[in-house]
């Protein structure tokens, strides 16, 4: 158990990390599409994100991998990470749900359906991913550093990002860990159980997807009402999470996976929270200690980006305590970059973006 | 003993009332025509197409009764359409496969599809049949497949390809599963709003205009595609004697059974033969193994009769031959 006040830093990931992700994904258990525990996976994952973070991935690769570190014994407590940009190499599917009308104003005949679309619209857009936080460090505000910290690096590279946002929830599974949706569609096409499915793509075997999935497009209505039901429907172990990237300014706005039907929470990169309420600010002497708001801080350095949890009361300098200024490898006069922990009265992006 | 032969306007009142014991409501898809108006207007349409010089199929129906040979009572009837389509277009179901190969994991899958379709909509058509409750086997085939000598005798009137449509199963899952969520009505409600009819243009703007996944859809609407209703079942297995074939289509509404086939492929084409006709004696068999036409347009009647050619005095006097004549002969 960490106690209430661990010094914890999110970092990027290094090739020294192999050993603590391994036994991290072996917690994660079979829960993670992006996260698996294999080690020759991971080994090739830590090197394209060590190339990412400094400059020399290409664009079709760039994976952002971050790790929690408890910098009081240096243990690994979680990962989280972007995709620099999904789908430029093997194509990207979901389903899109769209309205349609079939009338005939001749017979007064009007009915409203909805449909099934094959999709590849978040070709070329980041992807949140790969979040798990080990079950000793789930207190406090770990959680949201492990997840947040991502935004803040989009918020100071943006560059490093596409137009574009968005996070795969895991969908709904029943008790039995069944997916009404899955069991209703997919197993018809792929003929294989759906953590079989899963595991496929995890590994990157993603060309049976375009070849086996049912290419007309669907009307909802042939399916089931236990699978119409679950459509956007998060896994209840997911509802916080979902919660949080509503917060920051992501939304599901019709797209959800083809397996499981989870919802895709999607934001343009601009609409972010984190792009309105984060702000520049010096490292250096506060005036008497203010209770400040929960925060997050990070430096403004790419391969060696720093993020950790620090609120900021407002206006002036930013004090730092000597552990935390050497987290975040940044002194006196320096620039970091503030982030309060919770959207700003008044202004919650996930309204103001709904369509 | 029955003959088949065109609808005359004084059947107008047997009409009327086989169309009250049929229990149907008036302008059903696929049923005879019930009710004063719509027979007075189906047997006036029926004259009409007999009369004409046809030479190329438009939009005729030819309407036919089954009558008995002793008081001429129908016991039946039955159409012919030149044109499914009749003018515009007809709408089915076409049944299919898709496959997809996934060659990374050494995977396939076939489903079953329907697409709706209109290619139907020039092939002649075989509907409306209803027989008197309690006639047999032979009425019934004698109703399913007598009007196709008329084709053959005047090919000029119809098309080479035919189809034949039947009521699907009642209230059906099929319906339940597909076109009931496009329309939000009950199938009566819908039948009533199209009168009957497959060709309204309404039936491409309501219903699914992408290939449907059979077999996604619920066991019993699966089941239900390509049936017939149990009246009409003897029909259906006459005309898969005659040379029809199932498989191929499925009514757009209930699924019910659509069976189709090239002219070369029937009986009343292929396997007719001029037999020379005599009379049938007392203890011959009973059972009629063939159907028997005069072997031209005009005048057409169909009765049935031994595999050597004999009928009866009242078969022949039907038929206006007599024994030593010669006439087309189909087996039954």
């Amino acid at each position: 158990m960490s106690a209430p006040q661990s010094r914890m830093v999110v970092r990027p990931a290094a090739a020294g990390d192999l050993d603590a992700l391994l036994s991290l994904a072996r917690e994660a258990g079979t829960g993670m599409t992006t996260f698996k525990a294999d080690r020759a996976m991971l080994a090739q994952r830590l090197e394209i994100a060590c190339s990412s973070f400094a400059g020399t991935a290409g664009m079709a690769d760039a994976d952002y991998v971050f790790v929690l570190e408890d910098c009081s014994n240096g243990r690994v407590a979680g990962i989280s990470a972007i995709k620099g940009a999904v789908g430029l190499d093997q194509a990207f599917y979901n389903y899109r749900i769209d309205t349609v009308i079939h009338a005939s104003g001749e017979l007064g005949l009007y009915t409203r359906l909805q449909m099934l679309h094959l999709s590849n619209d978040m070709t070329g857009a980041t992807e949140l991913c790969s979040l798990f936080l080990h079950p000793d460090y789930r207190n406090g505000n770990n959680g949201k550093l492990l997840s947040k910290a991502r935004l803040l690096f989009l918020a100071q590279f943006p560059e490093l990002g596409g137009d574009r946002v968005f996070a795969e929830m895991r969908g709904y599974q029943d008790e039995q860990g069944r997916s009404p949706f899955y069991d209703a569609l997919g197993r018809h096409f792929f003929k294989i159980d759906f953590d079989s499915a899963d595991d496929l793509t995890s590994c990157g075997r993603k060309s049976f997807i375009a070849e086996l999935m049912p290419r007309q497009p669907l009307y909802v209505c042939y399916l089931p009402e236990a699978a119409r039901a679950v459509i956007g429907d998060v896994h209840r172990n997911t509802v916080p999470a979902r919660r949080l990237l509503e917060q920051e300014g992501l939304h599901y706005a019709g797209l959800i996976d083809i397996f499981d039907a989870g919802p895709v929470l999607e934001a343009r990169l601009g609409d972010l929270r984190v792009m309105r309420d984060s702000a520049l600010v010096e490292v250096g002497e506060a005036p008497e200690a203010v209770p400040a708001p929960p925060g997050l801080v990070c430096n403004l350095e790419r391969d060696s980006f720093r993020v950790i949890e620090r609120g900021h009361a407002g206006g002036g300098a930013l004090a730092l305590e000597p552990w935390q200024q050497r987290a975040l490898n940044a002194q006196t006069g320096a620039r970091v970059r503030h982030y309060p922990m919770a959207p700003r009265q008044g202004s919650n992006p996930a309204k103001a973006n709904r369509p | 003993m029955h003959v088949i032969r065109p609808v005359q306007d004084t059947d107008l009142a047997q009409l009327t009332e086989l169309g009250e014991l049929s229990g149907m409501a008036a302008g059903r898809a696929h049923r005879m025509p019930v009710g004063r108006a719509s027979l007075e207007q189906a047997v006036a349409a029926s004259l009409d197409a007999f009369a004409a010089a046809v030479s190329e199929p438009g939009a005729q129906t030819y309407l036919f009764v089954l009558a008995r040979l002793d008081d001429g009572t129908i016991d039946g009837c039955a159409s012919l359409q030149a044109q499914a389509g009749a003018g515009s277009a007809c709408f089915a179901f076409r049944r299919h496969v898709l496959r997809q190969i996934s060659a990374d994991l050494e995977m396939a899958h076939e489903m079953r599809a329907l697409t709706m379709c209109s290619e139907l909509s020039s092939y002649s058509h075989l509907v409306g049949r209803y027989l008197r409750p309690g006639m047999d086997a032979q009425a019934a085939a004698m109703l399913a497949r007598a009007p196709l000598l008329y084709a053959a005798a005047a090919p000029q009137r119809f098309a080479s390809n035919f189809i034949a449509s039947f009521p699907g199963l009642p209230d059906s899952p099929f319906w339940h599963a597909v076109g009931r969520n496009f329309f939000e009505r009950s199938l009566e409600d819908v039948e009533t709003l199209f009168g009957g009819a497959r060709c309204h243009p309404a039936v491409v703007e309501m219903m699914p205009h992408f290939p449907i996944y059979l077999d996604l859809m619920p066991i019993a609407a699966q089941a239900a595609v390509g049936q017939a209703d149990a009246a009409s079942r003897p029909f259906l297995r006459a005309l898969m004697a005659e040379g029809f074939q199932g498989g191929g289509y499925a009514g757009l509404f209930d699924g019910g059974a659509v069976l189709h086939a090239a002219s070369a492929d029937l009986s009343c084409f292929a396997r007719k033969t001029d037999t020379r006709l005599a009379l049938a004696r007392d203890g011959d068999d009973d059972v009629a193994h063939q159907m028997i036409t005069a072997p031209h347009e005009a005048g057409f009647r169909v009765v049935l009769g031994g595999p050597s050619g004999q009928v009866s005095a009242s078969a022949l006097n039907a038929l206006g031959l007599a024994p030593g004549h010669y006439a087309a002969c189909v087996p039954l």
